[in-house]
């Protein structure tokens, strides 16, 4: 039996894992680096490049390399997100047929599923060289927060790299996972994800092995890409004033001044101190010019101050979403590379009052998490760990723009639910089922899932037919609709996937064409 | 002059009459050039070259006579063996803008190119800053090459560098072929 991977596909970064003689372990590349930048590039020559490489020109070539696609994966382009991600993205995203955001880099543009493809591919291949097998499947892991497009966009995602994936698991609940967490008694646990390019803070009540996501806050554009631009900023505006010259339009000095200041970032978890040596940054008629830099962790942490209190403002609030105060958490976990950094470490703590489980590599947990799933899922007598929960509620959209809840967030998946709807018109032949997810009582402020017509119901005054709709949520969160004529036993059914989301012709043709441009698998 | 060679040379005149006729100058200036190396005052090379460039160019500054001396300065570096030099004198001149000076540019940076590839050897070598070029401040790099050195992993390949780097494939690899050449990289597997 082939073995099953867990994957974090981050924002940033991602993280293949697996359980190997009981125990989970992360996956190192080639490289001998345990996460792989989800960046997908292509260079000025034409190449296709993935990971290191593509972050690598990252700035210098920045049109035409996709980074932090997660943040569009499965939403419609006029979501207010995707419009700040085109305001901040230095790559095209245009507007896909689907009403989709899609990605336009090299001259060619790619699907978000499709990119996080790419992604997902890479990591694939990461695992089967270390294992020297073929894999299969795997376990992915999504935010909380994401809703059934999303989830099934990064299916489709998984299906474009050649992977089935077998669960779509909660980051949270993969973090508490990796720590051992699903056989101890009743407890509230806060999960605390600083990561590269979000933000994600998660209160989970576990009871019984049912895990609960009570509330869910954050910011998807803040993270440890914040702390980096701070120290270029610093250390442009101290090179202009000890030199006289200015760093900011040139691309080979900022692709620098980034790599460098996040490795001093890193470097000043461990250390108090540390040099940043940029030589030959810049030159004029006078010759070479050298940037030298001595940073302390104390003047990195003013450099920041302010953004890891932002965070604790989110923190506050999804406290308040969950009904509870900051000393009743049980348990806090760190989750996401930025939290190896001292000072956010120590300031929440201090919030919480209580030290956080905190594993060597924050950053890894959550692919571990997933790993120690996917082990669980070829382990028959152990088929779930833990059971999650929907993230949002979900219903069908009635008469007067009222949306009609079936099934409550927070129920435990897998679910099924069914309600009975009647006409609204005299001899009315067809319901439309427009199925919604969301917290609003209008049909107007949900997220429209996907829609549907049954046909040919029998003639007769309004409110008299009986049309059962049903509402089916496996384990991954996936969602199917059905609706019945009770008089005639005519159903119609989908499965949610069809709106802002790939159909199964497009994702074939993609996997072909995919085939056909075998990408460039380096480093 | 010996046969072969000769059958070369008047091998490059045809193909460059050719490709004249079908409209790709800069291609056929090439071999004409390629040919006046081979033979250096090749009459019939030159006429094609002076004699093209004058109905080719309806440019202003065409024949003009800085132009044309500085081509011929820039042949003369070329039998010196000095290409580099030539190459140098060609782009850095203020309205070098004949077919000629471009075509002869675009001939150099080929030839050029060959030999930092010949050099460096294959492209999949992996460099590694030497231990012993600790004073590499003190050295006159330009910040290109700095840039190119900061991405020196010891994991990245020669060719991996040019892709990434985003630069010139010639200037990249001019880049790092002098650095090889000044002890600043050696190049491993
Ligand atoms: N030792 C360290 N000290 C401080 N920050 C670090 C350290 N190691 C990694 N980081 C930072 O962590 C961030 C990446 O975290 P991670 O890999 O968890 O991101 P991610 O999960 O992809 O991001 P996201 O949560 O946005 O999806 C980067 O900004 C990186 O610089
Ligand atoms: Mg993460």
């Amino acid at each position: 039996m082939s073995r099953v991977i867990g994957i974090d596909l981050g924002t940033t970064n991602s993280c293949v894992s697996v359980v190997e003689n009981g125990q989970s372990t992360v996956i190192p590349n080639s490289g001998g680096y345990k996460t792989t930048p989800s960046m997908f590039g292509i260079s000025q020559d034409g190449r296709r490049l993935v990971g290191h490489l593509a972050k690598r020109q990252a700035i210098t070539n920045a049109r035409n390399t996709a980074f932090a696609a997660k943040r569009l994966i499965g939403r419609r382009f006029d979501d207010p997100e995707v419009q700040k991600t085109i305001e901040l993205s230095p790559y095209e995203i245009v507007r896909g047929p689907n009403d989709d955001p899609r990605i336009k880099i090299g001259g060619k543009t790619f699907t978000c599923p499709e990119i996080a493809g790419i992604v997902l591919r890479e990591m694939k291949r990461v695992a089967e060289e270390y294992l020297s097998e073929t894999v299969h499947e795997a376990v992915i892991t999504v935010p909380a927060y994401f809703n059934d497009t999303q989830r099934q966009c990064t299916k489709d995602a998984g299906k474009i790299a050649g992977l089935e994936v077998l669960r779509i698991i909660n980051e949270p609940t993969a973090a508490a996972l990796s720590y051992g967490m699903n056989r101890e008694g009743d407890e509230k646990i806060a999960v605390y994800d600083l990561g590269g390019g979000t933000f994600d803070i998660s209160i989970l009540e576990m009871s019984e092995g049912v895990i609960e996501v009570l509330a869910t806050s954050g910011n998807t554009f803040l993270g440890g890409e914040d702390f980096d631009r701070r120290i270029v900023q610093h250390l442009i505006k101290w090179f202009e004033e000890t030199e006289g010259m200015d760093l900011r339009g040139d691309t080979m000095a900022l692709q620098r001044l980034k790599d460098a200041s996040e490795k001093a970032k890193c470097d000043l978890s461990m250390r108090d101190v540390v040099e940043i040596n940029l030589p030959f940054i810049a030159s004029d008629s006078e010759g070479p010019r050298h940037l030298n830099y001595e940073l302390t962790r104390e003047s990195l942490e003013n450099l920041v101050h302010d953004v890891v209190e932002g965070t604790l403002k989110s923190v506050e609030q999804c406290c308040v979403d969950a009904g509870i105060q900051a000393q009743d958490i049980d348990q806090v976990v760190l989750v996401g590379g930025q939290t190896r950094m001292p000072l956010v470490q120590k300031r929440v703590a201090e919030y919480f009052g209580k030290r956080p489980h905190k594993g060597v590599n924050p950053d890894e947990v959550v692919g571990l998490g997933a790993a120690v799933q996917a082990a669980a899922l070829l382990d028959s007598d152990n088929d779930m760990l833990l059971l999650d929960v929907t993230p949002l509620s979900l219903g069908i959209g009635t008469y007067g723009g009222h949306f009609a809840r079936l099934i409550e967030r927070n129920t435990t998946v897998p679910v099924s639910k069914g309600h009975i709807f009647t006409t609204t018109r005299d001899n009315q032949s067809a319901v439309k089922i427009r199925v919604l997810q969301g917290e609003s009582d209008m049909a107007a402020e949900s997220d429209l899932l996907g829609e549907f017509v049954l046909s040919g119901i029998r003639p007769a005054p309004k409110g008299e037919p009986e049309i059962e709709v049903s509402f089916d949520i496996d384990a991954n969160g996936i969602v199917s609709v059905s609706a019945r004529d009770l008089a005639t036993g005519k159903e119609q059914s989908i499965t949610v996937s069809s709106t802002g989301t790939l159909s199964d012709t497009e994702i074939d043709e993609i996997i072909q064409a995919h085939d056909i441009y075998e990408v460039e698998l380096k480093g | 002059m010996a046969q072969a060679k000769e059958e070369h040379v008047a091998k490059l005149l045809r193909q460059g009459l050719e490709l004249y006729g079908t409209g790709e100058i800069p291609r056929a200036f090439m071999l004409w050039n390629e040919a006046l190396e081979l033979d250096p005052g090749n009459e019939e090379a030159l006429d094609y070259i002076r004699d093209a460039d004058r109905r080719s160019l309806p440019r202003a500054d065409r024949g003009d006579a800085p132009s044309a001396s500085i081509v011929w300065d820039a042949r003369r570096l070329v039998q010196g063996e000095n290409e580099e030099a030539a190459l140098e004198l060609l782009v850095s001149a203020p309205n070098s803008v004949t077919l000629e000076c471009e075509s002869m540019v675009e001939l150099l940076r080929a030839k050029i190119f060959r030999k930092y590839k010949n050099a460096l050897g294959d492209l999949d070598k992996i460099p590694r800053v030497k231990e012993d070029a600790a004073d590499l401040e003190g050295r006159n790099l330009p910040p290109s090459a700095g840039f190119l050195l900061s991405m020196v992993d010891g994991l990245t390949s020669l060719s991996d560098l040019v892709t990434v780097s985003g630069m010139d494939r010639f200037e990249a690899l001019r880049s790092l072929h002098r650095m090889s050449e000044a002890g600043i990289l050696e190049l491993g597997t």
